[in-house]
Protein backbone atom coordinates (compact mmCIF):
# COMPACT_ATOMS: atom_id res chain seq x y z
CA UNK A 1 0.00 0.00 0.00
CA UNK A 2 1.39 3.35 -0.96
CA UNK A 3 1.61 6.35 1.35
CA UNK A 4 -1.01 8.15 -0.73
CA UNK A 5 -3.47 5.31 -0.19
CA UNK A 6 -2.84 5.36 3.57
CA UNK A 7 -3.55 9.07 3.74
CA UNK A 8 -6.71 8.55 1.72
CA UNK A 9 -7.93 5.81 4.03
CA UNK A 10 -7.21 7.96 7.09
CA UNK A 11 -9.24 10.76 5.52
CA UNK A 12 -12.16 8.41 5.00
CA UNK A 13 -12.11 7.14 8.57
CA UNK A 14 -12.11 10.67 9.97
CA UNK A 15 -14.99 11.58 7.68
CA UNK A 16 -16.95 8.49 8.77
CA UNK A 17 -16.54 9.23 12.46
CA UNK A 18 -17.48 12.87 11.99
CA UNK A 19 -20.62 11.85 10.13
CA UNK A 20 -21.53 9.19 12.68
CA UNK A 21 -21.72 11.56 15.65
CA UNK A 22 -23.79 14.16 13.83
CA UNK A 23 -27.22 13.21 15.30
CA UNK A 24 -25.82 13.34 18.84
CA UNK A 25 -25.28 17.07 18.52
CA UNK A 26 -27.98 18.00 16.09
CA UNK A 27 -31.45 17.65 17.53
CA UNK A 28 -33.21 19.92 15.06
CA UNK A 29 -35.44 17.82 12.79
CA UNK A 30 -35.00 20.13 9.83
CA UNK A 31 -31.21 19.79 9.89
CA UNK A 32 -31.48 16.03 10.16
CA UNK A 33 -33.82 16.03 7.19
CA UNK A 34 -31.23 17.93 5.19
CA UNK A 35 -28.57 15.42 6.26
CA UNK A 36 -30.75 12.56 5.12
CA UNK A 37 -31.23 14.24 1.77
CA UNK A 38 -27.44 14.54 1.54
CA UNK A 39 -26.99 10.82 2.13
CA UNK A 40 -29.57 9.90 -0.49
CA UNK A 41 -28.10 12.35 -3.00
CA UNK A 42 -24.64 10.98 -2.27
CA UNK A 43 -25.75 7.50 -3.33
CA UNK A 44 -27.04 8.86 -6.64
CA UNK A 45 -23.84 10.80 -7.26
CA UNK A 46 -21.69 7.76 -6.45
CA UNK A 47 -23.57 5.96 -9.22
CA UNK A 48 -23.53 8.86 -11.65
CA UNK A 49 -19.77 9.05 -11.19
CA UNK A 50 -19.40 5.77 -13.07
CA UNK A 51 -21.11 6.94 -16.20
CA UNK A 52 -20.52 10.69 -16.34
CA UNK A 53 -17.47 10.95 -14.13
CA UNK A 54 -15.39 8.00 -15.23
CA UNK A 55 -16.47 6.99 -18.72
CA UNK A 56 -17.29 10.60 -19.56
CA UNK A 57 -20.79 10.21 -20.99
CA UNK A 58 -23.29 12.84 -19.99
CA UNK A 59 -26.28 11.26 -18.31
CA UNK A 60 -29.07 13.76 -17.72
CA UNK A 61 -31.68 11.12 -16.95
CA UNK A 62 -30.83 10.37 -13.34
CA UNK A 63 -34.21 11.70 -12.19
CA UNK A 64 -35.93 9.06 -14.32
CA UNK A 65 -33.88 6.27 -12.79
CA UNK A 66 -34.46 7.74 -9.33
CA UNK A 67 -38.23 7.93 -9.97
CA UNK A 68 -38.39 4.35 -11.20
CA UNK A 69 -36.64 3.15 -8.05
CA UNK A 70 -38.93 5.24 -5.85
CA UNK A 71 -42.15 4.14 -7.53
CA UNK A 72 -41.11 0.50 -7.85
CA UNK A 73 -40.47 0.26 -4.14
CA UNK A 74 -43.49 2.33 -3.09
CA UNK A 75 -45.89 0.47 -5.38
CA UNK A 76 -44.85 -3.02 -4.38
CA UNK A 77 -44.97 -2.10 -0.68
CA UNK A 78 -48.43 -0.63 -1.15
CA UNK A 79 -50.10 -3.22 -3.36
CA UNK A 80 -48.35 -6.44 -2.34
CA UNK A 81 -48.41 -5.22 1.25
CA UNK A 82 -44.90 -6.40 2.01
CA UNK A 83 -41.81 -5.01 3.68
CA UNK A 84 -40.04 -2.02 2.10
CA UNK A 85 -36.89 -4.14 2.11
CA UNK A 86 -38.40 -6.22 -0.66
CA UNK A 87 -39.04 -2.92 -2.41
CA UNK A 88 -35.33 -2.17 -2.11
CA UNK A 89 -34.50 -5.49 -3.73
CA UNK A 90 -37.01 -4.75 -6.49
CA UNK A 91 -35.35 -1.35 -6.96
CA UNK A 92 -32.01 -3.07 -7.47
CA UNK A 93 -33.58 -5.35 -10.07
CA UNK A 94 -35.23 -2.39 -11.78
CA UNK A 95 -31.90 -0.57 -11.77
CA UNK A 96 -30.22 -3.51 -13.41
CA UNK A 97 -32.86 -3.66 -16.15
CA UNK A 98 -32.74 0.11 -16.86
CA UNK A 99 -28.95 -0.03 -16.91
CA UNK A 100 -28.96 -2.74 -19.54
CA UNK A 101 -31.62 -0.91 -21.59
CA UNK A 102 -29.97 2.52 -21.35
CA UNK A 103 -26.55 1.04 -21.99
CA UNK A 104 -27.43 -0.13 -25.48
CA UNK A 105 -28.30 3.27 -26.96
CA UNK A 106 -25.11 4.63 -25.41
CA UNK A 107 -23.17 2.35 -27.76
CA UNK A 108 -24.63 4.12 -30.78
CA UNK A 109 -25.26 7.69 -29.71
CA UNK A 110 -22.56 9.91 -28.30
CA UNK A 111 -22.07 13.30 -26.73
CA UNK A 112 -24.98 15.69 -26.81
CA UNK A 113 -27.24 13.11 -28.47
CA UNK A 114 -26.78 10.77 -25.53
CA UNK A 115 -27.68 13.61 -23.17
CA UNK A 116 -30.87 14.17 -25.16
CA UNK A 117 -31.67 10.47 -25.11
CA UNK A 118 -31.30 10.32 -21.36
CA UNK A 119 -33.39 13.49 -20.87
CA UNK A 120 -36.04 11.89 -23.08
CA UNK A 121 -35.94 8.74 -21.00
CA UNK A 122 -36.42 10.66 -17.77
CA UNK A 123 -39.33 12.66 -19.19
CA UNK A 124 -41.05 9.51 -20.47
CA UNK A 125 -40.79 7.99 -17.00
CA UNK A 126 -42.12 11.14 -15.34
CA UNK A 127 -45.06 11.45 -17.75
CA UNK A 128 -45.82 7.77 -17.37
CA UNK A 129 -46.12 8.07 -13.61
CA UNK A 130 -48.23 11.21 -13.78
CA UNK A 131 -50.66 9.63 -16.25
CA UNK A 132 -51.04 6.18 -14.72
CA UNK A 133 -53.54 7.81 -12.35
CA UNK A 134 -55.21 4.56 -11.26
CA UNK A 135 -52.02 3.01 -9.98
CA UNK A 136 -49.78 5.86 -8.94
CA UNK A 137 -52.35 8.49 -8.06
CA UNK A 138 -51.11 10.67 -10.91
CA UNK A 139 -49.98 14.17 -10.06
CA UNK A 140 -51.64 13.79 -6.66
CA UNK A 141 -48.75 11.55 -5.75
CA UNK A 142 -48.61 8.61 -3.38
CA UNK A 143 -49.18 9.25 0.31
CA UNK A 144 -48.33 7.42 3.53
CA UNK A 145 -45.56 5.24 2.22
CA UNK A 146 -44.47 2.99 5.02
CA UNK A 147 -41.02 3.69 6.57
CA UNK A 148 -38.34 1.01 6.89
CA UNK A 149 -38.42 -1.26 9.89
CA UNK A 150 -36.06 -3.94 11.13
CA UNK A 151 -37.23 -6.70 13.51
CA UNK A 152 -40.03 -4.52 14.79
CA UNK A 153 -37.78 -1.46 15.15
CA UNK A 154 -39.28 1.32 13.07
CA UNK A 155 -37.06 3.88 11.38
CA UNK A 156 -39.74 6.53 11.74
CA UNK A 157 -37.87 9.63 12.96
CA UNK A 158 -35.26 11.59 11.06
CA UNK A 159 -32.57 10.66 13.58
CA UNK A 160 -33.22 6.91 13.25
CA UNK A 161 -33.37 7.16 9.48
CA UNK A 162 -30.07 9.00 9.49
CA UNK A 163 -28.30 5.93 10.87
CA UNK A 164 -30.01 3.61 8.42
CA UNK A 165 -29.15 5.76 5.42
CA UNK A 166 -25.69 6.31 6.78
CA UNK A 167 -25.00 2.58 6.83
CA UNK A 168 -26.39 2.11 3.32
CA UNK A 169 -24.44 5.09 1.94
CA UNK A 170 -21.25 3.88 3.60
CA UNK A 171 -21.79 0.47 2.04
CA UNK A 172 -22.42 2.06 -1.36
CA UNK A 173 -19.33 4.21 -0.91
CA UNK A 174 -17.21 1.19 -0.08
CA UNK A 175 -18.39 -0.72 -3.16
CA UNK A 176 -17.91 2.32 -5.41
CA UNK A 177 -14.43 2.82 -3.96
CA UNK A 178 -13.48 -0.80 -4.63
CA UNK A 179 -14.73 -0.62 -8.21
CA UNK A 180 -13.14 2.74 -9.04
CA UNK A 181 -9.71 1.60 -7.87
CA UNK A 182 -9.91 -1.80 -9.53
CA UNK A 183 -9.22 -3.08 -13.02
CA UNK A 184 -12.75 -2.08 -14.03
CA UNK A 185 -12.29 1.43 -12.73
CA UNK A 186 -9.15 1.79 -14.79
CA UNK A 187 -10.99 0.64 -17.89
CA UNK A 188 -13.85 3.09 -17.23
CA UNK A 189 -11.35 5.92 -16.92
CA UNK A 190 -9.46 4.90 -20.04
CA UNK A 191 -12.72 4.92 -21.97
CA UNK A 192 -13.01 8.63 -21.29
CA UNK A 193 -9.40 9.17 -22.38
CA UNK A 194 -9.23 7.26 -25.62
CA UNK A 195 -11.94 4.83 -26.62
CA UNK A 196 -10.09 3.49 -29.68
CA UNK A 197 -7.05 2.51 -27.69
CA UNK A 198 -9.23 0.71 -25.16
CA UNK A 199 -10.42 -1.61 -27.88
CA UNK A 200 -6.82 -2.25 -28.90
CA UNK A 201 -6.13 -3.35 -25.34
CA UNK A 202 -8.53 -6.25 -25.72
CA UNK A 203 -11.50 -4.71 -23.93
CA UNK A 204 -15.04 -5.27 -25.14
CA UNK A 205 -16.19 -1.63 -25.13
CA UNK A 206 -19.87 -2.52 -25.44
CA UNK A 207 -19.70 -4.74 -22.40
CA UNK A 208 -17.85 -2.14 -20.33
CA UNK A 209 -20.21 0.70 -21.23
CA UNK A 210 -23.24 -1.38 -20.33
CA UNK A 211 -21.58 -2.35 -17.06
CA UNK A 212 -20.99 1.31 -16.22
CA UNK A 213 -24.59 2.20 -17.01
CA UNK A 214 -25.88 -0.71 -14.96
CA UNK A 215 -23.87 0.22 -11.87
CA UNK A 216 -25.08 3.80 -12.28
CA UNK A 217 -28.73 2.79 -12.61
CA UNK A 218 -28.62 0.43 -9.64
CA UNK A 219 -27.25 3.20 -7.42
CA UNK A 220 -29.87 5.61 -8.73
CA UNK A 221 -32.77 3.21 -8.23
CA UNK A 222 -31.67 2.25 -4.72
CA UNK A 223 -31.44 5.93 -3.77
CA UNK A 224 -34.91 6.43 -5.25
CA UNK A 225 -36.35 3.63 -3.14
CA UNK A 226 -34.78 5.08 0.01
CA UNK A 227 -36.18 8.48 -0.90
CA UNK A 228 -39.73 7.14 -1.23
CA UNK A 229 -39.76 5.57 2.24
CA UNK A 230 -37.90 8.49 3.72
CA UNK A 231 -40.28 11.18 2.51
CA UNK A 232 -43.39 9.02 2.86
CA UNK A 233 -44.84 10.89 -0.09
CA UNK A 234 -43.77 10.92 -3.74
CA UNK A 235 -45.06 12.98 -6.61
CA UNK A 236 -44.04 12.82 -10.28
CA UNK A 237 -43.37 16.57 -10.39
CA UNK A 238 -40.35 16.06 -8.10
CA UNK A 239 -38.50 14.02 -10.67
CA UNK A 240 -37.89 16.70 -13.27
CA UNK A 241 -34.83 17.61 -15.30
CA UNK A 242 -33.97 20.06 -12.49
CA UNK A 243 -33.28 17.09 -10.29
CA UNK A 244 -31.10 15.44 -12.95
CA UNK A 245 -29.04 18.57 -13.49
CA UNK A 246 -28.68 18.96 -9.73
CA UNK A 247 -27.07 15.53 -9.57
CA UNK A 248 -24.69 16.47 -12.37
CA UNK A 249 -23.81 19.70 -10.52
CA UNK A 250 -22.99 17.67 -7.41
CA UNK A 251 -20.72 15.49 -9.50
CA UNK A 252 -18.97 18.48 -11.06
CA UNK A 253 -18.46 20.29 -7.77
CA UNK A 254 -17.08 17.18 -6.15
CA UNK A 255 -14.79 16.54 -9.09
CA UNK A 256 -15.27 14.01 -11.88
CA UNK A 257 -14.09 10.53 -11.04
CA UNK A 258 -13.28 11.14 -7.38
CA UNK A 259 -15.28 8.98 -4.98
CA UNK A 260 -14.63 11.23 -1.97
CA UNK A 261 -15.44 14.20 -4.16
CA UNK A 262 -18.86 12.67 -4.86
CA UNK A 263 -19.72 12.82 -1.18
CA UNK A 264 -18.52 16.40 -0.80
CA UNK A 265 -20.39 17.39 -3.95
CA UNK A 266 -23.60 15.98 -2.52
CA UNK A 267 -22.98 17.80 0.78
CA UNK A 268 -22.19 21.16 -0.81
CA UNK A 269 -25.00 21.20 -3.34
CA UNK A 270 -27.61 20.03 -0.84
CA UNK A 271 -26.61 22.42 1.94
CA UNK A 272 -25.66 25.52 -0.03
CA UNK A 273 -29.17 26.36 -1.34
CA UNK A 274 -30.57 25.81 2.18
CA UNK A 275 -28.00 28.22 3.60
CA UNK A 276 -28.87 30.78 0.96
CA UNK A 277 -32.57 30.71 1.81
CA UNK A 278 -32.25 34.06 3.63
CA UNK A 279 -31.87 35.66 0.21
CA UNK A 280 -35.52 34.78 -0.51
CA UNK A 281 -36.27 35.24 -4.19
CA UNK A 282 -32.61 35.56 -5.11
CA UNK A 283 -31.35 32.38 -3.53
CA UNK A 284 -31.55 30.24 -6.66
CA UNK A 285 -29.82 32.77 -8.89
CA UNK A 286 -27.07 33.27 -6.30
CA UNK A 287 -26.61 29.53 -6.06
CA UNK A 288 -26.45 29.21 -9.86
CA UNK A 289 -23.85 31.97 -10.11
CA UNK A 290 -21.70 30.31 -7.46
CA UNK A 291 -21.90 27.00 -9.31
CA UNK A 292 -21.09 28.66 -12.64
CA UNK A 293 -18.06 30.48 -11.22
CA UNK A 294 -16.96 27.23 -9.63
CA UNK A 295 -17.14 25.47 -12.98
CA UNK A 296 -15.02 28.20 -14.58
CA UNK A 297 -12.35 28.60 -11.91
CA UNK A 298 -12.19 25.08 -10.47
CA UNK A 299 -12.82 22.82 -13.45
CA UNK A 300 -11.53 19.81 -11.50
CA UNK A 301 -14.02 20.33 -8.71
CA UNK A 302 -13.98 22.25 -5.48
CA UNK A 303 -12.43 19.46 -3.48
CA UNK A 304 -9.45 19.36 -5.79
CA UNK A 305 -9.16 23.16 -5.59
CA UNK A 306 -9.13 23.10 -1.78
CA UNK A 307 -6.56 20.28 -1.71
CA UNK A 308 -4.31 22.22 -4.11
CA UNK A 309 -4.65 25.40 -2.10
CA UNK A 310 -3.75 23.46 1.04
CA UNK A 311 -0.66 21.99 -0.59
CA UNK A 312 0.41 25.42 -1.81
CA UNK A 313 0.14 27.01 1.64
CA UNK A 314 2.06 24.11 3.18
CA UNK A 315 4.78 24.61 0.59
CA UNK A 316 4.93 28.35 1.23
CA UNK A 317 5.10 27.84 4.99
CA UNK A 318 7.82 25.22 4.74
CA UNK A 319 9.76 27.45 2.32
CA UNK A 320 9.59 30.33 4.79
CA UNK A 321 10.69 28.07 7.61
CA UNK A 322 13.63 26.94 5.54
CA UNK A 323 14.59 30.56 4.87
CA UNK A 324 14.31 31.48 8.54
CA UNK A 325 16.34 28.43 9.48
CA UNK A 326 19.13 29.57 7.19
CA UNK A 327 19.05 33.07 8.67
CA UNK A 328 19.37 31.69 12.19
CA UNK A 329 22.22 29.37 11.38
CA UNK A 330 24.13 32.21 9.83
CA UNK B 1 0.95 -17.42 -38.91
CA UNK B 2 -1.16 -14.88 -40.72
CA UNK B 3 -2.51 -15.47 -44.19
CA UNK B 4 -4.64 -12.92 -46.02
CA UNK B 5 -6.41 -14.16 -49.12
CA UNK B 6 -7.83 -11.66 -51.60
CA UNK B 7 -9.66 -9.24 -49.33
CA UNK B 8 -11.73 -6.24 -50.42
CA UNK B 9 -12.79 -3.48 -48.05
CA UNK B 10 -14.91 -0.37 -48.51
CA UNK B 11 -15.48 2.96 -46.79
CA UNK B 12 -19.11 3.50 -47.75
CA UNK B 13 -19.08 3.04 -51.53
CA UNK B 14 -15.40 3.77 -51.97
CA UNK B 15 -13.26 0.73 -52.38
CA UNK B 16 -10.21 1.08 -50.14
CA UNK B 17 -8.62 -2.33 -50.55
CA UNK B 18 -8.58 -4.31 -53.77
CA UNK B 19 -7.83 -8.01 -53.69
CA UNK B 20 -5.05 -7.91 -51.12
CA UNK B 21 -3.17 -11.11 -50.40
CA UNK B 22 -0.37 -11.24 -47.90
CA UNK B 23 1.41 -13.74 -45.74
CA UNK B 24 3.42 -13.52 -42.54
CA UNK B 25 5.45 -16.53 -41.49
CA UNK B 26 6.57 -17.33 -37.97
CA UNK B 27 9.48 -15.29 -36.62
CA UNK B 28 9.81 -12.93 -39.54
CA UNK B 29 9.56 -9.17 -39.81
CA UNK B 30 7.37 -8.10 -42.71
CA UNK B 31 7.14 -4.49 -43.77
CA UNK B 32 4.34 -2.81 -45.70
CA UNK B 33 5.34 0.42 -47.35
CA UNK B 34 3.49 2.88 -49.52
CA UNK B 35 2.57 6.53 -49.81
CA UNK B 36 -0.28 8.38 -48.10
CA UNK B 37 -3.69 6.91 -48.83
CA UNK B 38 -2.32 3.66 -50.20
CA UNK B 39 -4.47 1.70 -47.76
CA UNK B 40 -1.84 0.55 -45.27
CA UNK B 41 -3.72 1.57 -42.15
CA UNK B 42 -6.97 0.32 -43.68
CA UNK B 43 -5.36 -3.07 -44.07
CA UNK B 44 -4.35 -3.03 -40.39
CA UNK B 45 -7.89 -2.07 -39.41
CA UNK B 46 -9.25 -4.97 -41.46
CA UNK B 47 -6.98 -7.44 -39.74
CA UNK B 48 -8.05 -6.14 -36.33
CA UNK B 49 -11.72 -6.32 -37.28
CA UNK B 50 -12.32 -2.58 -36.97
CA UNK B 51 -13.31 -2.32 -40.63
CA UNK B 52 -15.40 -5.18 -42.01
CA UNK B 53 -14.05 -7.19 -44.92
CA UNK B 54 -16.46 -7.64 -47.84
CA UNK B 55 -14.65 -10.37 -49.71
CA UNK B 56 -11.84 -12.79 -49.03
CA UNK B 57 -10.59 -14.22 -45.78
CA UNK B 58 -8.01 -13.55 -43.09
CA UNK B 59 -6.55 -16.72 -41.64
CA UNK B 60 -4.68 -16.59 -38.35
CA UNK B 61 -3.25 -19.94 -37.30
CA UNK B 62 -5.57 -21.48 -39.93
CA UNK B 63 -8.66 -19.91 -38.37
CA UNK B 64 -10.75 -17.31 -40.19
CA UNK B 65 -10.79 -14.15 -38.07
CA UNK B 66 -12.31 -11.78 -40.64
CA UNK B 67 -15.69 -11.61 -38.90
CA UNK B 68 -14.47 -11.69 -35.30
CA UNK B 69 -14.81 -8.74 -32.90
CA UNK B 70 -11.76 -6.59 -32.24
CA UNK B 71 -11.24 -7.51 -28.62
CA UNK B 72 -11.48 -11.23 -29.41
CA UNK B 73 -8.94 -10.92 -32.21
CA UNK B 74 -6.67 -9.13 -29.78
CA UNK B 75 -7.18 -11.90 -27.23
CA UNK B 76 -6.27 -14.53 -29.78
CA UNK B 77 -2.81 -13.00 -29.91
CA UNK B 78 -2.65 -10.19 -32.48
CA UNK B 79 -1.77 -6.80 -31.10
CA UNK B 80 -1.83 -3.59 -33.08
CA UNK B 81 0.11 -0.55 -31.98
CA UNK B 82 -2.07 2.11 -33.55
CA UNK B 83 -0.95 4.99 -35.70
CA UNK B 84 -0.28 8.23 -33.83
CA UNK B 85 0.39 6.42 -30.52
CA UNK B 86 -3.14 6.55 -29.07
CA UNK B 87 -2.06 6.23 -25.46
CA UNK B 88 -4.24 7.30 -22.52
CA UNK B 89 -2.97 10.85 -21.93
CA UNK B 90 -4.63 11.43 -18.55
CA UNK B 91 -3.46 8.20 -16.98
CA UNK B 92 -0.03 7.50 -15.54
CA UNK B 93 2.57 5.54 -17.48
CA UNK B 94 2.13 2.63 -15.11
CA UNK B 95 -1.66 2.65 -15.52
CA UNK B 96 -1.21 2.70 -19.28
CA UNK B 97 0.97 -0.36 -19.09
CA UNK B 98 -1.47 -2.18 -16.83
CA UNK B 99 -4.27 -1.38 -19.27
CA UNK B 100 -2.30 -3.30 -21.87
CA UNK B 101 -2.49 -6.47 -19.84
CA UNK B 102 -6.26 -6.28 -19.37
CA UNK B 103 -6.81 -9.48 -21.31
CA UNK B 104 -4.22 -11.46 -19.34
CA UNK B 105 -4.76 -12.64 -15.78
CA UNK B 106 -1.65 -12.02 -13.71
CA UNK B 107 -0.80 -12.19 -10.04
CA UNK B 108 0.82 -9.14 -8.49
CA UNK B 109 4.31 -10.59 -8.61
CA UNK B 110 3.90 -11.71 -12.23
CA UNK B 111 2.68 -8.24 -13.13
CA UNK B 112 5.69 -6.69 -11.41
CA UNK B 113 8.04 -9.00 -13.27
CA UNK B 114 6.38 -8.21 -16.58
CA UNK B 115 6.55 -4.48 -15.98
CA UNK B 116 10.20 -4.83 -14.99
CA UNK B 117 10.87 -6.66 -18.23
CA UNK B 118 9.25 -3.80 -20.15
CA UNK B 119 11.36 -1.22 -18.30
CA UNK B 120 14.44 -3.11 -19.40
CA UNK B 121 13.28 -2.74 -22.98
CA UNK B 122 12.88 1.03 -22.63
CA UNK B 123 14.67 2.15 -19.44
CA UNK B 124 13.43 5.67 -19.90
CA UNK B 125 9.89 4.63 -19.01
CA UNK B 126 11.02 3.58 -15.54
CA UNK B 127 11.90 7.18 -14.71
CA UNK B 128 8.54 8.33 -15.97
CA UNK B 129 6.34 5.67 -14.42
CA UNK B 130 4.17 7.90 -12.25
CA UNK B 131 4.03 10.76 -14.73
CA UNK B 132 0.92 11.38 -16.81
CA UNK B 133 1.36 9.78 -20.20
CA UNK B 134 0.24 12.95 -21.98
CA UNK B 135 3.27 14.78 -20.61
CA UNK B 136 5.75 12.43 -22.26
CA UNK B 137 7.69 13.36 -25.39
CA UNK B 138 6.62 11.90 -28.71
CA UNK B 139 9.32 9.25 -28.61
CA UNK B 140 8.49 8.20 -25.08
CA UNK B 141 4.81 8.01 -25.99
CA UNK B 142 5.66 5.70 -28.88
CA UNK B 143 7.75 3.55 -26.54
CA UNK B 144 4.84 3.44 -24.13
CA UNK B 145 2.46 2.42 -26.91
CA UNK B 146 4.79 -0.42 -27.91
CA UNK B 147 5.19 -1.54 -24.32
CA UNK B 148 1.44 -1.43 -23.78
CA UNK B 149 1.03 -3.67 -26.79
CA UNK B 150 3.63 -6.11 -25.49
CA UNK B 151 2.06 -6.32 -22.03
CA UNK B 152 -0.52 -8.84 -23.23
CA UNK B 153 2.17 -11.26 -24.49
CA UNK B 154 1.10 -11.11 -28.14
CA UNK B 155 2.05 -13.72 -30.69
CA UNK B 156 1.99 -11.28 -33.58
CA UNK B 157 2.81 -7.60 -33.30
CA UNK B 158 1.60 -5.06 -35.85
CA UNK B 159 2.99 -1.57 -35.67
CA UNK B 160 1.39 1.23 -37.64
CA UNK B 161 3.73 4.09 -38.60
CA UNK B 162 6.04 3.89 -35.60
CA UNK B 163 8.28 6.64 -37.01
CA UNK B 164 5.47 9.19 -37.31
CA UNK B 165 6.65 12.53 -35.96
CA UNK B 166 9.74 11.19 -34.21
CA UNK B 167 13.31 12.45 -34.26
CA UNK B 168 15.64 10.28 -36.39
CA UNK B 169 17.62 9.10 -33.35
CA UNK B 170 14.46 7.89 -31.65
CA UNK B 171 13.28 6.21 -34.85
CA UNK B 172 16.51 4.19 -34.87
CA UNK B 173 16.02 3.25 -31.23
CA UNK B 174 12.43 2.12 -31.83
CA UNK B 175 13.36 0.01 -34.84
CA UNK B 176 16.33 -1.53 -33.04
CA UNK B 177 13.88 -2.59 -30.37
CA UNK B 178 11.68 -4.29 -32.96
CA UNK B 179 14.65 -6.30 -34.16
CA UNK B 180 15.48 -7.18 -30.57
CA UNK B 181 11.93 -8.25 -29.73
CA UNK B 182 11.82 -10.31 -32.90
CA UNK B 183 15.07 -12.07 -32.07
CA UNK B 184 14.59 -12.56 -28.34
CA UNK B 185 10.92 -13.53 -28.30
CA UNK B 186 10.76 -15.08 -31.76
CA UNK B 187 7.77 -12.86 -32.38
CA UNK B 188 6.67 -12.09 -35.92
CA UNK B 189 6.22 -8.38 -36.55
CA UNK B 190 4.39 -6.43 -39.24
CA UNK B 191 5.69 -2.90 -39.66
CA UNK B 192 3.70 -0.41 -41.68
CA UNK B 193 5.82 2.54 -42.73
CA UNK B 194 6.18 5.52 -44.96
CA UNK B 195 9.86 5.65 -44.21
CA UNK B 196 10.68 2.97 -46.77
CA UNK B 197 14.41 2.79 -46.17
CA UNK B 198 14.30 1.94 -42.47
CA UNK B 199 11.39 -0.46 -42.97
CA UNK B 200 13.25 -2.32 -45.71
CA UNK B 201 16.44 -2.43 -43.71
CA UNK B 202 14.95 -4.30 -40.74
CA UNK B 203 12.43 -6.55 -42.51
CA UNK B 204 13.03 -9.82 -44.30
CA UNK B 205 10.19 -9.35 -46.77
CA UNK B 206 8.30 -6.32 -47.96
CA UNK B 207 4.99 -5.51 -49.63
CA UNK B 208 4.59 -2.24 -51.51
CA UNK B 209 1.06 -0.85 -51.58
CA UNK B 210 -0.41 1.65 -54.00
CA UNK B 211 -4.03 2.77 -54.38
CA UNK B 212 -5.39 -0.03 -52.29
CA UNK B 213 -3.61 -2.92 -53.90
CA UNK B 214 -0.24 -4.57 -53.55
CA UNK B 215 2.03 -3.51 -56.41
CA UNK B 216 5.30 -5.23 -55.64
CA UNK B 217 6.35 -7.79 -53.10
CA UNK B 218 9.57 -9.62 -52.44
CA UNK B 219 12.55 -9.95 -50.20
CA UNK B 220 13.71 -6.69 -48.68
CA UNK B 221 17.33 -7.20 -49.75
CA UNK B 222 16.25 -7.29 -53.38
CA UNK B 223 13.74 -4.48 -53.16
CA UNK B 224 16.17 -2.10 -51.50
CA UNK B 225 18.35 -2.18 -54.60
CA UNK B 226 15.57 -2.38 -57.20
CA UNK B 227 15.23 0.64 -59.50
CA UNK B 228 11.47 0.99 -59.18
CA UNK B 229 11.62 1.23 -55.39
CA UNK B 230 14.58 3.57 -55.35
CA UNK B 231 12.84 5.88 -57.78
CA UNK B 232 9.47 5.94 -56.07
CA UNK B 233 10.25 5.61 -52.37
CA UNK B 234 13.90 6.08 -51.61
CA UNK B 235 14.32 9.39 -53.39
CA UNK B 236 16.90 8.09 -55.84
Amino acid sequence: MTKKMKIRIAEIIILLIALLVVPLFVKNNYYLLVFNRILINAIVVLGLNFITGLTGQMNLGMAGIFALGAYASALITRYANISPWVGLLLAIAVGWVIGQCLGYPSLRVKGVYLSLTTIGFAEVIRLMFSNLTDITGGTQGMRNIEPYSLFGFKFDTQGKMYYLFFVITAFGFFIAWRIVYSKWGRVFKSLRDNAEAVEMSGVDIADVKIKAFTICAIYGAVAGALYAHFMGYINPSTFTIDMSTNFVIMLLIGGLGSVIGNIFGAIIVTILPEMLRFLDDYYLITFSIIVLLGAIFFPNGWVDAVVRLGKKTINIISDKRAENGKAVSR
Amino acid sequence: MLKIKGIDAYYGNVQALKNISLEVGPQEIVSIIGSNGAGKTTLMNCIMGILPVRKGEILYKDRDISSMKTHLIMRSGIVQIPEGREIFPNMTVLDNMEMGSYSVKRSKSEMKAKIGEMYDLFPRLRERKSQKAGSLSGGEQQMLAIVRGLMSDPELLMCDEPSLGLAPVIVDEVFDTFVRINKEKKMPIIVVEQNAYIALSISSRCYVMENGSIRISGSSDELIVSDAIIKAYLGG
